[in-house]
């Protein structure tokens, strides 16, 4: 059809692409994708435009660019030709060398423009092509675009070899008024969307991108994501209200249902009270996980014999949809309330023997296996830190029970209930609180919910602590970007929980002994390599940890290659650093150790002699090193859990920032000894007693950091925390 | 609507679209045809059996299975006309399509797609499928597979499975329950370890034999027979922790040399069901 004229000087771009519903995540993923894509791929396409935008819903992602140049900026390219002296004769005139030059690249020769460059000066030829229309352009920028689009997992549906989330059904790309010719995945672009698959199933033409999301709300499609967030959340909110409480508006289901609607509208539905005597967990992950249901609770955070479900639609039959939904649901709780009403007969320390026929892997045997390694590392532990003997005691029953709900009915049916329905078990069952507490915990940290209890944190760490170890140990590796086996993240985990806990261990003394008491045939090489390997993985994390902080790299680096078999320790020191390389005197001590350490050789060793310091600067300096008190850890190495007065990293990491000012008085003897004494004198014995005095000052800071990895100057550059 | 008049109207609806109404694969759980072709498919689950006591398991379940091959671009759509047949209008109800990824270890075969619900219940699965018997597929099918039993518990509001109407004056249990009674006490409690770890062996002699002799189908159907001695082994509970994996790995090796099989003699014969519709990607 004729195209009028576009309204707009500089017209709004509008590009949709149109598929079969995407999951969430790939929706939420691709409208951020394409919204960060978009900015440089017109600009590499000299194409100026205004803000940048794009949102998506199940069925569409759309980007939308206001302001478009309607032709691109002209491109501007410099050739080098001959050196000047080459190309100009002495009086200036150009020489058949420049002529040449410049019929070669189409340009006057009056118009070469002289430049100096490094290698001298140098004749230069300026293309100028102009730019062309935008829409032309944008015909290719816009497919790239789409192509440019990454999924966890893609699929192909047709005879192309496109591969996207799910099949990509139409295009629309509109400048303005005019449509955009271009094709991507065997679909050409047009002017024609659709609305709701249910409320307005015919095809929408749209006449500018001016009117686009009008156009698809007048289809019953709220286009903009946060806009379905509020309306899902305040109709959610008013359907509960009506009921008698208010919805538990989980973030991930909320984040989940926005990209599961267009058009969205709450109801709330009944189910029959007597379900509520299953535990709120179980409730709650029938609901939320299955059903997609946000629970409702009362004023007393009680659950309510309610849900609220998201429809995407409008209200017509919204009474058959509810019943639809009750129906449903009531059959849902009944089972689980069947597997619940089994699940009770026998305890939970009754499964255990079960648990010999569950393969946790084909190399790393089975979960018996592992519930017989977590027992003993939890009298290990309890040895180590040490802890009390009720605590010892209610950390291995946790051991022992933790994986037995995985052979229950309700975690093969709902496996999302593992550990939380075995502290419900285990509670019912009569088990000590922390035990049933410990149970709930094991698998924490999930997102920023770490284990609250004492008993839950140390299985939490023996849960991860021993798949590494096991892992390693059966010969597995992480590398590159896999991590099939979760290794990465348990060593997050257990970086996460110590932290948190400031609790002080050496895991390289611990791992050696957990690994001779689970695996006590395992041959030395092996067993080195497993340990080495679990303590790199922590050593990562907890480098990725502190500078994720707001700690400078090189921070974190001088501290972890002091040693990191200690993770609180190693996090103290290097608040610690970090927060005094801001202090002045940080230079002067930065300046003593560093002067220092690089006049000693690495291997060297040998005892001062002090009869043998000749210089008063000598005596003064070993007399400011018998004075200050070394750089050890706050606490008794390889030590005890701290007392709960001393849980936050602030208080070890003040006693260290205060040493490390104490540690400035040997900056004034190093600067005189260094002024006054000649170290590498000619006579052996004195240079040697004059290196054994430079020696302990490079000793002093051995244990806390190796500041020869401090780029000076860094201290201020990175972002504070 | 009777159980069996939902079977009727899907048959009518995709014969009418053109689709070859088959017969069920006559053989312990579905298989794949080419071309657009739709069937009505027992398909059986152990280790699902309840003796015919849970509301909503079942060992066999039937399932309404539609293959069009290559996938229409218009293929939703047509799965969405095919349940207004069975008088469910989307406008009155909630019809969402959440993601749901389709695959079947033992066999090698895998897809994209989604879980259909209708009003919260699942009711119908949709797969793009991508890879058969360890290999890409050149040309995409749509499998549509549609949740007889659950469809006709939400259109017929009935709790239990059992309770369907099948037919005027006959139930769905006065049908099925003894059959399911019976298989599940089979699969739970009565089968033969033993047995059927010869029989595992047997069948996969007899598949690797057929194999040898380039006969496709009889090679495939022992192949389906491993694989449910397999699944009832794991049913009774007598798959050791080691086996497990071994034993899996043997049933998709026999899928694969299958597939390779099949794709060989159809290549032979120059794609007899391809001649004239479309060239092969």
């Amino acid at each position: 059809m004729p195209l009028k004229p576009t309204r707009h000087k500089r017209p709004r771009l509008v590009f949709e692409i149109g598929a079969e519903e995407l999951p969430a995540a790939a929706a939420w993923a691709a409208a951020r994708q394409i919204r960060e894509l978009a900015p440089e791929a017109l600009r590499a396409a000299r194409i100026t435009c205004g803000a940048v935008a794009a949102w998506s819903t199940p069925r569409r992602i759309v980007l939308a660019v206001e302001e478009v140049a309607l032709r691109q900026e002209d491109a501007v390219r410099e050739v080098r030709g001959p050196a000047a002296r080459v190309a100009y004769a002495a009086d200036g005139r150009p020489t058949p060398a420049a002529e040449g030059f410049a019929r070669a690249q189409g340009v006057p020769v009056a118009g070469l423009e002289r430049r100096s460059t490094p290698q001298g000066e140098y004749v230069f030829a300026i293309l100028r092509s102009p730019g062309g229309p935008t829409i032309k352009a944008l015909g290719e920028v816009l497919p790239a675009l789409a192509a440019g689009l990454a999924f966890p997992k893609t699929m192909r549906w047709g005879p192309e070899a496109v591969r996207f989330a799910r099949p990509v059904r139409w295009l629309v790309a509109l400048l303005g008024r005019e449509v955009v010719a271009c094709r991507f995945a065997d679909v050409e672009a047009g002017r024609r969307t659709f609305g709701h698959r249910a409320l307005s199933p015919r095809p929408i033409t749209v006449p500018d991108a001016h009117g686009f999301e009008a156009a698809l709300r007048r289809g019953f499609v709220l286009l903009d994501p946060a806009v379905r967030r509020r309306r899902i959340t305040e109709s959610a909110t008013r359907v509960a209200r009506r009921a008698g409480g208010h919805p538990i508006l989980d973030p991930d289901l909320l984040e989940e249902t926005i990209q599961l609607v267009e058009w969205p509208e709450a109801l709330a539905g009944r189910f029959a009270p007597e379900f509520l005597s299953l535990p709120r967990e179980v409730l709650i992950t029938v609901m939320q996980h299955h059903q997609k249901y946000f629970a409702v609770e009362d004023a007393s955070a009680q659950l309510l014999p309610v849900f609220v479900a998201v429809r995407n639609g409008g209200s017509r039959g919204l009474e058959t949809v509810r019943e639809g939904n009750e129906w449903v649901l009531r059959a849902r709780l009944a089972d689980a309330q069947f597997f619940f009403e089994e699940d009770r007969k026998r305890p939970l320390e009754a499964r255990i023997p079960e648990l010999a026929g569950l393969v946790v892997h084909e190399r790393l045997g089975t979960m018996a296996q592992k519930t017989d390694r977590l027992t003993r590392l939890a009298h290990l532990l309890g040895k180590a830190l040490p802890l009390d003997v009720e605590k010892t005691g209610h950390l291995e029953r946790a051991a022992r029970l933790s994986k037995a709900d995985l052979v229950t009915q309700m975690v093969r049916e709902l496996p999302e209930l593992q550990g939380v329905i075995g502290g419900v078990y285990a509670r019912l069952d009569g088990e000590p609180a922390p035990v049933a507490g410990a149970l709930r915990e094991q698998y924490l940290p999930r997102g920023a919910l770490l284990p609250r209890s004492d008993v839950g944190a140390y299985l939490a760490i023996l849960d991860k602590l021993d798949l590494l170890l096991s892992a390693l140990a059966a010969g597995f590796a992480v590398s590159g970007s896999q991590d099939p086996y979760g290794l990465r993240r348990a060593a997050s985990g257990i970086v996460a929980i110590v932290l948190d806990r400031h609790l002080r261990i050496n895991l390289r003394t611990f791992a050696g002994a957990a690994l001779a008491e689970t695996h006590p045939a395992l041959d030395p090489a092996r067993r080195s390599a497993a340990i080495d390997g679990t303590l790199d993985l922590l050593r990562q994390r907890l480098r990725t940890t502190l500078i994720e902080a707001g700690l400078s790299y090189d921070t974190v680096d001088a501290v972890l290659e002091a040693g990191a078999d200690d993770l609180a320790d190693a996090a103290d020191r290097a608040h610690a650093l970090w927060a005094f390389r801001r202090r002045p005197e940080f230079s002067r001590l930065y300046t003593a150790f560093d002067r220092a350490a690089r006049i000693v050789p690495a291997n060297f060793h040998g005892e001062v002699r002090p009869e043998g310091l000749e210089h008063e600067a000598e005596r003064a300096l070993l007399a400011a090193l018998d004075r200050v008190e070394p750089l050890g850890p706050a606490g008794s190495r390889g030590g005890t859990a701290r007392s709960s007065t001393d849980r936050g990293p602030g208080d070890a990491a003040g006693r260290y920032e205060q040493a490390l000012q104490r540690l400035t008085a040997i900056a004034d003897p190093v600067d005189r000894f260094f002024a006054d004494v000649m170290v590498m004198a000619e006579d052996e014995t004195v240079r040697t007693n004059r290196l054994a005095l430079l020696s302990r000052v490079v000793q002093l800071m051995r244990p806390f950091a190796d500041l020869t990895r401090v780029v000076a100057g860094e201290g201020k550059a990175s972002p504070a925390s | 609507m009777h159980f069996q008049d939902i079977i009727l109207s899907l048959e009518r609806y995709w014969a009418a679209y053109g689709c070859v109404i088959a017969q069920p694969y006559d053989g312990e759980v579905g298989a794949g045809t080419p071309w657009k072709v739709a069937y009505t498919q027992p398909s059986r689950r152990p280790a699902d059996g309840r003796y015919g006591k849970n509301p909503n398991r079942l060992y066999t379940h039937l399932q309404y299975q539609v293959i069009l091959k290559p996938a229409p671009a218009d293929v939703q759509d047509l799965y969405l006309r095919s349940l207004g047949g069975l008088g469910i209008k989307m406008l009155d109800h909630d019809l969402r399509f959440l993601e749901d990824d389709w695959e079947a270890p033992t066999l090698g075969a895998w897809g994209l797609g989604w879980q259909v619900f209708l009003d919260g219940q699942e009711i119908s699965q949709f797969t793009y499928m991508q890879q058969v018997g360890g290999m890409d597929v050149p040309l995409i099918s749509a499998e549509l597979t549609y949740g007889l039993e659950r469809i006709a518990q939400s259109i017929q509001r009935k709790d239990s499975v059992f309770d369907l109407v099948w037919a005027p004056g006959v139930t769905y249990g006065e049908i099925r329950q003894q059959e399911e009674f019976e298989h599940s006490t089979y699969a739970l409690e009565t089968a033969d370890v033993a047995v059927l770890g010869q029989l595992f062996e047997a069948y996969e002699r007899e598949a690797q034999r057929l194999l040898d002799a380039r006969l496709a189908f009889p090679a495939y159907e022992y192949t389906l027979k491993c694989s449910h001695a397999f699944n009832l082994l794991d049913a009774r509970g007598a798959v050791g922790v080691a086996e497990r994996a071994s034993l899996m790995g043997r049933c998709r090796a026999l899928a694969r040399r299958s597939a390779e099989l099949y794709l060989a003699r159809r290549e032979e014969m120059g794609w007899p069901l391809l001649r004239g519709r479309v060239h092969a990607a």
